[in-house]
């Protein structure tokens, strides 16, 4: 849905990069060792977190370096609800998966993490709004293609100004957990208090080498498939992260864009500790 | 210090400072006893007025320079003296006179040579730089500017300004300069006294300033006179041509991706006159089959860019002039792509308009009231899909200004007036529409501020050797409704919004902004100097790219965006040398800055869209110091100058770099341009410019990590590391016909053949008077002669992913101009 401003400047880029560009070995400094939170919490399910730490722009980017270097392990990590408090566990040790055995997610209530490792000390906190469900949604082929489409939604902002959401979609059977697409975050600053219908495409897994993600039908849902969408409210906090977050990604290689430093919400480190309050909808694309 | 103010506390004040004023008036005019030497200094070819002439006598060396409009004034005692006009590319000239009671002088002057080519830097007196009190101002003859050595042979005045010591070039494709240390914002761009706020066409490659329609440049970039105010580096004064009263005459040039056409001429001979130019590129031309192949990347784009300049000028009576005059220019960019269903269409640029009317009151004291209105804006509108999305973002300025030049006795030269803008600023207005959705886009806001000034600014002369120039201005901003400011909760949402109604008073500030200089001359051939000057600045410009570009956004003082303040203190030392041929200084500067502003870590470009975006800056301080050399060769065959500059500047946000000290973008620790002409003879004349800088300080990534199992970059230290060094070489050669030579060939010729037929008939050149006047040169140049790969900016180019053990990442440094050889064919009759 979005057009991206660097579409103005592409044709200048182009002129550019025809113009010289040449190989270039850069000394950057190191970066002090800190421990990256990647967290999520939502209404009925455990709090999980990816726990790891960063690594050098030019060092060692393998996956096998960062399962055996990067992740962060025997950390102690609490998570209170101003409730109970929780201590986490390695939930998937190789993959620095932690979770809380016996918490669950409840709507309305505040969580504040605590993490301990490698003598470093994290805090963040987020609570879980009340969901706000979507209208209707449906499946819709592409104009021209009698099997590819997207997955299209009516969502009605509520009068005030300020909400903030987030879109994922798992299909039933092929995707072994919710994928969000590019920019899946989105608030009403533009839409408050406005029924309004929007689509996105099918998002898919960093590095994914599956067929459908290589080949014409990537981006596309497909006739047949069962989709669920995980549509979820997010802080302002964490819609910033997530803008931030996509506008990084979107602005590698663009001399046009800024350093584009993402500011997430732990104290301490990095990364996001984000509350969701989900509604869920089933699609049969067809 | 600056402080926000009460409405009634800035009334008060006002109140005072106008009462000084007119207190000051009375008590100085009443010891005026000489009499006044005044007039108007013309070109006597062309009956254009000519400002910045240098008049003044042999006897005494009191005088004064010619403003605008061409009019000098000055107080003498009564005497004989020989008046002596001098103005480079003009003969000098001197004319006796004896004043026994006021007279008016009109003088035409003859330019020196037709085919002077040298570029060169003009002074008011040829050792107004040793005598002179104004420290860091500098006059450039745009007569001449079509020797240097430029981009695609197209003449460019900000790329000369920008081999100025102290003045430090943004790169390649960037007309922005920066000034002791300052950001491109800190430089008050003024045509015909209108502010330009994007002085650059196609991202800054070319500036907006068409140097066949422009008269005079003059740059300060030290103690700014308080007539000038609302930035904190430097003022750049350029005033449009006048229309020759005379007769009619055009001129133009035919390059390679511009062409240019200037006409001019009388309305009413000796009345009024006009002159229009204009100036359009081609690139569109080329961007079209069958140059372009429909499978280019370049298919579908459409670019151009065109000025257009206007003025119109009337001598009302022999005290009014009027003239009008007017700007227009815009950038085009369109993309089209029917196949995709996208399409784009992306017009930038300025619109000014401007009136002025001068009047002479007495021998004593001169007026001019300016009336202008700025517009600059930037527009974005895209379909795809049935989508079709706009973003609108600009400027509006209404500007008036009633300056009075008063010279009550020979060694006052006072200056004072006032000066009010009423600014528009749209951010960033976006609106979308889709069928069967209604996008309701309304949460951007336009933005008002009321921007005052009161100045009174005296140059005197306390003894021969010492000489003072003393101003004081007194300045206002005012941000007014209608506005919405949105409260927010620590998690951004909104708690409470606040109504401000239409000029209801939101935020007020206000500040004396004194600046002194000081001379002390030495002898007859050397001085020294020393100033101070305070500025404060009221509108800012928000930069989120690492680059500059047309969405950068203009932003005023509001009531979470404070001005910014500079004080400046600045010492140097001027010798010139063999009867002023040779000219030569020392300058040294530093700059303290306050309030200077900056995007948070992790602001989006969407976020310029948002109700309050105010609340995307951080405030920080600043220094900058260094040390400026410069020597020129004025005249001569061989004649040029080479500048150096030592500098620093450093930033300090609290909430950026850890709030740790980083160097600002415009940290240049070393500058050196030298430019040289030589005139080889009557048809040719070579140039040539060097550049050097050290690199550009940048921001660049130091590390990563991982969410959601995508890498983001983690940045520790803000522009923490440096470009390459910048040098550039450019050479030029003008060749200019003999036509005297041709037409004695041509009578030959006739001679001879009426010989033959036995005929004595004396040769008659019948041709039009147009032809008979038609003279042509061309200009070859080559830029970046021996093709150095200067960096624009540096990309990383990441193929593969972690994954599968495939990730690369590979810094590629991109380097925008190879040589380029140029040529570019000028005409004019």
């Amino acid at each position: 849905m979005k057009i991206n401003i660097k579409y103005i400047f592409g044709f200048i880029f182009i002129f550019a990069i025809a113009g010289c560009q040449k190989n270039v070995n850069l000394v950057l400094p190191q970066p002090p060792s800190q421990i990256c939170v990647d967290g999520y919490v939502q209404p009925g399910y455990p709090a999980y977190l990816f726990l790891t730490h960063n690594f050098a722009f030019f060092g060692n980017t393998s996956a096998n370096s960062v399962l055996t270097e990067d992740i962060v392990h025997g950390a102690k990590i609490t998570v209170n609800d101003g409730v109970t408090t929780d201590t986490m566990i390695e939930a998937i040790p190789t993959l620095g998966l932690y979770a809380t055995p016996k918490m669950r997610g409840v709507s309305g209530r505040t969580y504040n993490l605590t993490v301990n490792a490698q003598g470093q000390t994290l805090t963040a906190a987020t609570t879980i709004l009340p969901a706000i469900p979507l209208d209707s949604t449906w499946f819709q082929l592409q104009t021209g293609n009698d099997s590819l489409g997207y997955l299209w939604a009516i969502l009605h902002d509520p009068p005030a100004l300020g909400n903030c959401y987030r879109w994922l979609v798992e299909r039933i059977g092929q995707d072994t957990a919710f994928v969000p697409p590019y920019q899946s975050a989105f608030n009403d600053a533009f839409i408050n208090g406005q029924k309004f219908e929007f689509f996105f495409d099918r998002g898919r897994f960093p590095g994914s080498q599956a067929k459908d993600d290589t080949n014409a039908e990537r981006g596309y849902f497909k006739k047949g498939e069962t989709c669920i969408i995980e549509f979820c409210t997010i802080s302002t906090v964490s819609y910033q992260f997530f803008n931030e977050y996509y506008y990084q990604l979107s602005n590698v290689g663009n001399p046009f864009g800024s350093p584009a430093p993402v500011t997430g919400n732990i104290n301490g480190g990095l990364g996001i500790w984000c509350g969701y309050g989900t509604s869920f909808d089933t699609v049969y694309c067809k | 210090m600056h402080v926000p103010l009460t409405i009634k506390s800035f009334y008060i004040y006002m109140r005072i400072f106008l009462f000084s004023l007119i207190f000051c008036s009375i008590t100085i005019g009443a010891y005026s006893q000489e009499f006044k030497v005044s007039g108007y200094i013309k070109d006597a070819s062309t009956g254009q007025t000519l400002p910045g002439v240098s008049v003044y006598t042999d006897e005494t060396r009191q005088g004064a320079a010619t403003d605008v409009n061409g009019f000098y004034s000055f107080s003498i005692h009564a005497g004989s003296y020989h008046l002596h006009l001098s103005i480079l590319s003009y003969r000098d000239t001197i004319i006796p006179i004896k004043v026994s009671a006021n007279i008016h002088v009109n003088i035409s002057l003859a330019s020196s040579s037709e085919n002077a080519q040298e570029v060169k830097i003009t002074a008011d007196r040829p050792d107004k730089n040793v005598t002179g009190s104004q420290m860091g101002t500098i006059k450039l003859d745009t007569k001449d500017l079509k020797t240097i050595p430029v981009f695609f042979g197209e003449p460019d005045i900000l790329k000369v300004i920008q081999l100025l010591p102290g003045v430090m070039s943004g790169g390649d494709a960037n007309t922005g300069f920066y000034v002791r240390g300052g950001g491109p914002d800190q430089n008050l761009v003024l045509l015909d006294g209108a502010t330009v706020y994007n002085a650059g066409h196609l991202l800054g490659f070319f500036s907006i300033f068409n140097s066949d329609a422009l008269s005079s440049v003059e740059l300060t970039k030290g103690n700014m006179p308080a007539n000038f105010g609302g930035r904190i580096s430097s003022v750049l004064d350029i005033q449009s041509k006048d229309g020759d009263m005379d007769g009619i005459h055009v001129n133009g040039g035919i390059g390679l991706i511009a062409s240019h056409l200037t006409i001019q001429g009388p309305i009413k001979k000796d009345t009024a006159s006009f002159i229009f130019s204009v100036r359009r590129t081609y690139l569109d031309i080329f961007l079209q089959p069958p140059i372009l192949s429909k499978t280019s990347a370049f298919y579908g784009t459409k670019y151009y860019f065109y000025d257009l300049n206007g003025k119109i000028n009337w001598n009302l009576s022999k005290k009014d002039q009027l003239s009008v005059s007017g700007y227009f220019g815009q950038d085009v960019f369109t993309f089209d792509d029917a196949d995709a269903g996208f399409g784009a269409q992306v017009p930038w640029g300025n619109g000014i308009a401007a009136i002025n009317w001068s009047h002479i009151y007495s021998d004593k004291v001169i007026s001019n009231l300016s009336l202008d209105y700025t517009d600059y804006n930037f527009k974005f509108g895209g379909t795809e899909s049935g989508f079709s999305f706009s973003l609108f973002s600009g400027i509006h300025d209404y500007h008036a200004k009633y300056n009075f030049d008063w010279m009550p006795t020979i060694k006052h030269h006072i200056k004072y007036g006032l000066e009010y803008t009423l600014h528009v600023f749209i951010p960033s207005e976006i609106s979308a529409d889709e069928p069967s959705v209604n996008f309701s886009i309304n949460s951007v806001q336009k933005l008002y501020g009321n921007e005052g000034a009161a100045y009174i600014t005296d140059a005197f002369e306390l003894s021969d050797r010492i000489k003072i120039e003393g101003g004081l201005r007194y300045s206002i901003f005012q941000q007014i409704g209608p506005f919405d400011r949105y409260n927010q909760n620590s998690q951004g949402v909104n708690i409470d919004t606040i109504h401000y109604k239409t000029f209801q008073n939101i935020a007020l500030y206000g500040g004396l902004e004194p600046r002194i200089s000081f001379r002390y001359q030495l002898n007859g051939e050397s001085s020294i100097k020393m100033g101070y000057s305070r500025n404060i600045q009221y509108i800012h410009l928000a930069s989120i790219s690492s680059v500059s570009l047309p969405t950068d956004i203009w932003f005023p003082s509001t009531s979470m965006v404070q001005p910014t303040t500079g004080d400046q203190y600045a010492l140097g030392y001027y010798r010139n040398f063999k009867d002023n041929l040779y000219e030569s200084s020392i300058e040294t500067y530093y700059k303290d800055m306050h309030n200077l502003i900056e995007y948070k870590n992790g602001v989006t470009p969407d976020q310029n869209s948002s109700a309050n975006p105010d609340e995307n800056f951080t405030f920080g301080n600043g220094q900058a110091y260094g040390f400026e050399f410069f020597l020129k060769k004025k005249s001569g065959r061989f004649n040029g100058w080479i500048g150096y500059t030592l500098s620093w500047t450093n930033e300090t946000f609290a909430d950026l770099n850890n709030g740790q000290t980083f160097y600002a973008k415009y940290d240049r620790r070393n500058d050196i341009s030298a430019v040289a002409n030589f005139q080889l003879n009557d048809r040719w004349t070579f140039s040539s410019v060097f550049v050097f800088a050290s690199g550009e300080a940048l921001t660049m990534p130091s590390g990563w990590y991982i969410v959601e199992g995508n890498l983001l970059q983690q940045y520790t230290s803000v522009n923490g590391y440096r470009l390459a060094p910048y040098d550039r070489l450019d050479l030029a050669a003008t060749y200019t016909p003999d036509r005297k030579n041709r037409l004695a060939k041509r009578q030959q010729r006739f001679e001879s053949k009426m010989q033959k037929k036995g005929i004595d008939t004396p040769y008659v050149d019948r041709r039009p008077k147009w032809e008979k006047n038609f003279k042509t040169s061309w200009t070859f140049s080559v830029y970046n002669a021996y093709d150095r790969y200067n960096p624009y900016f540096i990309y990383f180019d990441i193929h593969g992913n972690i994954y599968n053990n495939s990730l690369t990442i590979q810094a590629k440094q991109v380097s925008l101009f190879p040589v380029l050889p140029s040529v570019m064919w000028n005409f004019n009759f």
